[in-house]
């Protein structure tokens, strides 16, 4: 990926946090979409089963988004720090419990994110992007063969496990890639010059 | 990020004027299809819009070899020049009627930052449509399935309209006008008032 070839001089776009390698990040993906793919499948079994409306399973929507706000880049606090620059503002001037009632507006923060790191948030859209059109048009050519095949029972199936996956999909994609792809930062090289004593 | 200036080989959109209102056009033929198809054929053949939808999101460029937008990658690049399949782009080009493209078609870092540009914006717009269509499937739980199903099929065409056409229409919308070139000094009119 072009964007994460950029990024070897260190954890740009990554919070700091020197615990989280590449390893753990990647099996924390793993994990968060082994747990919606679970998710997907029990909603099917009931369905199908158990005849219990995927749209009735209202507890699968705040576990998602649960594990959705764990990776972070909607919001600060995750491994993934946040893609917009008036989060970041938001949160350097706000205390952390206000009542917002007025559209106040926060004046980008320019400390916050540089070019390179926008850039590369800017890549990885673009690049999720691509990969949720292909799985749009998965989506909606099953709900069209579904209708014009002429198999309703299928479809709240179909449009049900559809709109959950895409769901995940759309809010944690961009996080993803970068988690799994940003390269371990290099150790800065000790201070100590050759032949020179500490 | 724009290769032909004409849309559908004869609207031309070289001005910021023509292109937005391509844009507005663009969405509003759809809303003008999808009410008169609700009208006088009913939600049961409904369906038949889909492939219509794909078909015609696609118009604008960006994903197709012809159209007002550039194709984002370079994969598509290299299948529409033959590249792909090991065929010479100059060979080929001597049989087609489309004139070579510029030295300079590939993209620079500019035109890369600006397409990442437009489909960060398109994602996030995209992003909160996906919130509200799911807070509305939470609020009307009470339903059944296959009323909910029914308007997530009707949901589907503007849904896919927008989701293959997003990121072409901001980058129509917001490409400036080029500034015409200065002219010759010569031939201005200063130097012709001097006897």
């Amino acid at each position: 990926m072009a964007a994460t070839e950029q990024t070897n001089e260190g954890v740009i776009v990554l919070s700091d946090n020197p615990k989280l390698t590449r390893r753990k990040r990647r099996r924390m993906i793993l994990a968060c979409y082994s747990a919606a793919f679970l998710l997907a499948t029990v909603a099917v079994y009931l369905l199908h089963f158990r005849h219990v409306s995927v749209f009735r399973l209202g507890g699968y929507f705040p576990l998602l988004l649960s594990f959705i706000i764990v990776l972070g880049g909607l919001r600060l606090g995750g491994p993934v720090r946040p893609f917009s620059r008036r989060i970041g503002a938001a949160a350097a001037n706000q205390p952390l419990i206000q009542l917002r009632l007025g559209s106040r507006k926060h004046p980008p923060d320019e400390t916050f994110l540089d070019e390179r790191d926008i850039a590369i948030g800017d890549h990885v859209h673009c690049l999720a992007m691509s990969i949720l059109r292909c799985a749009t048009f998965l989506f909606v050519l099953a709900l069209w063969a579904s209708a014009v095949f002429h198999h309703p029972a299928w479809l709240p199936v179909v449009a049900g496990i559809g709109s959950f996956l895409l769901f995940v999909a759309a809010m944690s994609l961009p996080q993803g890639i970068i988690l799994r792809a940003e390269p371990d930062p290099v150790p800065e090289p000790s201070a100590q010059i050759a032949g020179v004593p500490q | 990020m724009k290769s032909p200036r004409k849309f559908l080989g004869f609207i031309s959109i070289e001005t910021r004027r023509r292109r937005r209102t391509l844009v507005i056009g663009y969405y509003a033929l759809f809303l003008v299809i999808m009410v008169l198809q609700l009208l006088f054929s009913g939600p049961a053949k409904y369906d038949r819009l889909l492939p219509i939808a794909y078909l015609a999101a696609a118009m604008l460029g960006g994903l197709t070899v012809d159209g007002p937008v550039r194709v984002f990658t370079q994969w598509q690049r290299n299948m529409k020049d033959g590249s792909a399949y090991g065929i010479d782009p100059v060979r080929l080009r001597r049989f087609s009627s489309i004139p070579p493209r510029p030295s300079g078609s590939a993209y620079d870092e500019r035109d890369i930052a600006t397409r990442d540009r437009a489909h960060y914006l398109a994602y996030s717009t995209l992003r909160w449509a996906m919130i509200i269509l799911v807070l509305g499937m939470m609020v009307n739980m009470d339903w059944p399935s296959a009323r909910v199903a029914q308007i997530l099929l009707f949901l589907s065409v503007p849904f896919a309209v927008v989701f293959f056409s997003l990121p072409q229409a901001i980058l129509l919308w917001c490409e400036p006008d080029l500034d015409p070139d200065p002219e010759d000094p010569g031939t201005q009119s200063v130097f012709k008032a001097i006897p």
